[in-house]
């Protein structure tokens, strides 16, 4: 019953933070929600962190929630990326905190995304097909709501509206996906869809079922051809939205991949990879591509993030446990380096638009914040010896395990080609002449800590085995 | 062949005709209004089919959500837009070879599964019918083969949509929060 904590405790905490704006005097200026919130979710992430579920699965609902390894640490994922999110929004909530004016309700916008987070908890112990699909509509629909919370600013509701309107229709591909699946097996729970696909591996409906779901997933993971929403929706909503959904929605994508392509089906792994190497090129291509004529500095990173899907899914070529920590590890890396940029992003955008041309001279204004923002850069780029080197070493090297050594080589090509965009942003960092007329910057210590942790995870995560070996230890155990 | 046909056949051909028929006036038809209305139609021959199928639970439910919110929300949503239903609509694509071959290969498409749906391997044990009372008690369920968990995790699902609606809906440009909206 303890492994079931977290999961209660998640919930506990957002109706909390829902009520104590009920409960205490009505200010605008009141820290409770965001004090209860991010102490709730740290407290939660140690839990996870000290966790060690028992092997095999741990079945709570008789197989419609499964508590095991893979769950426990993807939950610390979702955990740790709402909790950076969080704080991010911070500033957000006060006056002067940023360019595009002062976001109202934080209380309702931080139950909303731990909510958010209750969903994806709810993909990563998914047991059955409709569990899965219930997770994934309470991880994403918020995220609709949150995209919205600038309600003065025209781009943010044109994000809402796009992605409402482009997630619906995914949804709808993916809930026609598993009504497939489940006319050909008659049952929802994985073991039963298991044993079909093990018996009947060329199944139409089956493979009908895969391929919607899969392009379902697609839209939520920002792979191409289904990423069409996501520069308009990273650029228009307010930046911790942003940050939590490249990390957060990506992430229970993933999981929903993994849980599928590693669980039922994996019968049929070896074909379907035909699929997801087209997915794959396709993503790291034209996000490498669009990624370079870009100036703003949010729908960059939307770029950015469709090319890493692109990375993340060349690991689903590996078998096995190794793959499956090679993802995850990779999430890991891919959240810390993301939330680390969203951080500096958000800092320059209190006082300046979050364009290229605001970093100018950041070297000379803010050299730590500079460098900081170089490491991250040569960390999405792959450059040793930051974590996403490492992330992505381990990634192509659970795909050159089974012998796709071209995917591995069209891979490094592309992550060649990504160092020249994420260059781009060093060199308005460092070599540029600075804007004469641009307000200075200024951190806060909150920001301080958040930046000094995150960073710290940039550097040690790939350096020092222990990460990676818990990662490891957790997969191996379900 | 013809011998053969019982009232429940023939209503299922009627049933589909109608269906059919509703699906061409949906695309065919050039107000808007008109193509809702005849979703309608549609939607509620496919209940019918439902309740041919001894379904009771997934034809009340296709009469609800899809006539009874789905349409109506679209009809709302085209009144309230101005002139959207009075204009008439021009097809997308206008080349009728081009429209045509992606018809005839979407059948062709469609049509390649029907040999492995009718091979006689395949399983072909029907699941038992459910009624309401089932249905209803299955969700509830506490033992095995029950879906409480998805159950609950939906109520939480629409309890955010709700405080999300509410919170998108407020006016924050209310006289008390009037000097910061000003900053």
């Amino acid at each position: 019953m303890n492994f079931l904590y977290p999961d209660m405790l998640i919930l506990i905490l957002a109706i909390g933070v829902l009520a104590v704006d009920l409960i205490l005097p009505q200010d605008e200026e009141s820290n409770a929600p965001f004090l209860m919130s991010w102490l709730g979710l740290a407290s939660i992430a140690v839990i996870l962190i000290t966790q060690t579920p028992p092997p095999g699965d741990y079945m709570v609902g008789f197989g419609t929630y499964t508590i095991n390894g893979i769950s426990t640490i993807m939950k610390l994922l979702f955990t740790l990326a709402c909790l950076f999110s969080i704080l991010l929004s911070k500033s957000y909530f006060t006056a002067g905190g940023n360019l595009r004016g002062k976001m109202n309700r934080h209380s309702e916008f931080m139950a909303l995304m731990i909510f958010c987070t209750f969903g994806m908890y709810t993909v990563a112990s998914a047991g059955d097909m409709i569990s899965l699909f219930v997770g994934i509509e309470l991880s994403t629909i918020p995220l609709y709501i949150l995209s919205s919370f600038y309600k003065d600013d025209r781009s943010s509701t044109e994000a809402a509206i796009k992605y409402i309107v482009m997630g619906s229709v995914s949804t709808a591909i993916g809930l026609f996906g598993f009504s497939f699946i489940y006319g050909a097996v008659g049952y929802v729970g994985f073991e039963d869809i298991t044993n079909f696909v093990v018996n009947n591996p060329r199944d139409p409906f089956i493979w009908i079922g895969f391929i919607l779901i899969l392009s379902s997933l697609g839209f939520k993971l920002g792979l191409a051809p289904f990423h069409m929403w996501a520069p308009d929706v990273y650029q228009g909503a307010p930046t911790p939205v942003t940050t939590f959904l490249s990390v957060g929605s990506k992430s229970v994508a993933v999981t929903a991949l993994m849980l599928l392509i590693y669980g039922p089906l994996s019968a049929i792994h070896q074909e379907t990879n035909t699929l997801l190497i087209v997915l794959a090129c396709l993503s790291m291509v034209i996000g490498n591509l669009g990624a370079m004529r870009q100036k703003e500095l949010r729908r960059f990173m939307a770029y950015s993030s469709i090319a890493q899907a692109g990375y993340i899914l060349v690991g689903f070529l590996g078998k096995g446990e190794f793959a499956q920590s090679s993802i995850i590890f990779y999430l890991f890396v891919f959240m810390f380096t993301n939330v680390c940029t969203f951080f500096i992003f958000s800092i320059i955008g209190q006082k300046r638009t979050e364009s290229f041309s605001s970093l100018r001279g950041l070297s000379k204004e803010k050299p730590m914040l500079a460098a900081l923002l170089m490491m991250c850069m040569f960390s999405l780029a792959g450059i040793p010896p930051f974590a996403g080197f490492t992330g992505k070493f381990i990634l192509f090297a659970s795909a050159a395990k089974e012998g796709y050594y071209w995917m591995v080589l069209v891979g490094a090509l592309n992550s060649t080609v990504s160092l020249y965009y994420y260059l781009l942003i060093i060199k308005e960092a460092y070599i540029n002449k600075p804007d004469e007329n641009q307000p200075p910057l200024h951190l806060n210590t909150l920001q301080k800590i958040n930046l000094s942790i995150l960073g710290t995870g940039v550097v040690l995560i790939g350096l020092i085995p222990i990460f990676y070996n818990r990662v490891s230890e957790l997969v191996n155990l379900s | 062949m013809l011998s053969s046909i019982t009232i429940q056949d023939l209503f299922f051909f009627v049933l589909s005709s109608v269906i059919i028929f509703g699906a061409i006036m949906v695309v065919s038809s050039k107000n808007l209004i008109h193509s809702a209305i005849n979703l309608i139609l549609c939607l509620f021959s496919t209940a019918g089919l439902f309740i041919l199928l001894n379904a009771e639970f997934v034809a009340i439910a296709q009469v609800m959500v899809y006539i009874g919110g789905v349409v109506v929300f679209m009809l709302f949503t085209i009144f309230l837009t101005t002139r959207l239903g009075e204009e008439h609509l021009e097809p997308l694509f206008k080349n009728k070879f081009f429209n045509g071959t992606i018809l005839v290969m979407a059948a062709c498409w469609v049509a390649s599964f029907i040999p492995s749906v009718i091979d006689p391997e395949r399983d072909q044990t029907f699941a038992q019918n459910a009624s309401l009372t089932e249905v209803g008690a299955r969700f509830l369920d506490l033992r095995e083969s029950g879906f409480i968990v998805p159950f609950e995790v939906i109520s939480v699902l629409i309890l955010v949509a709700m405080i999300g609606a509410i919170a998108i809906a407020k006016n924050d440009n209310d006289p008390k929060n009037k000097d910061e909206v000003s900053n």
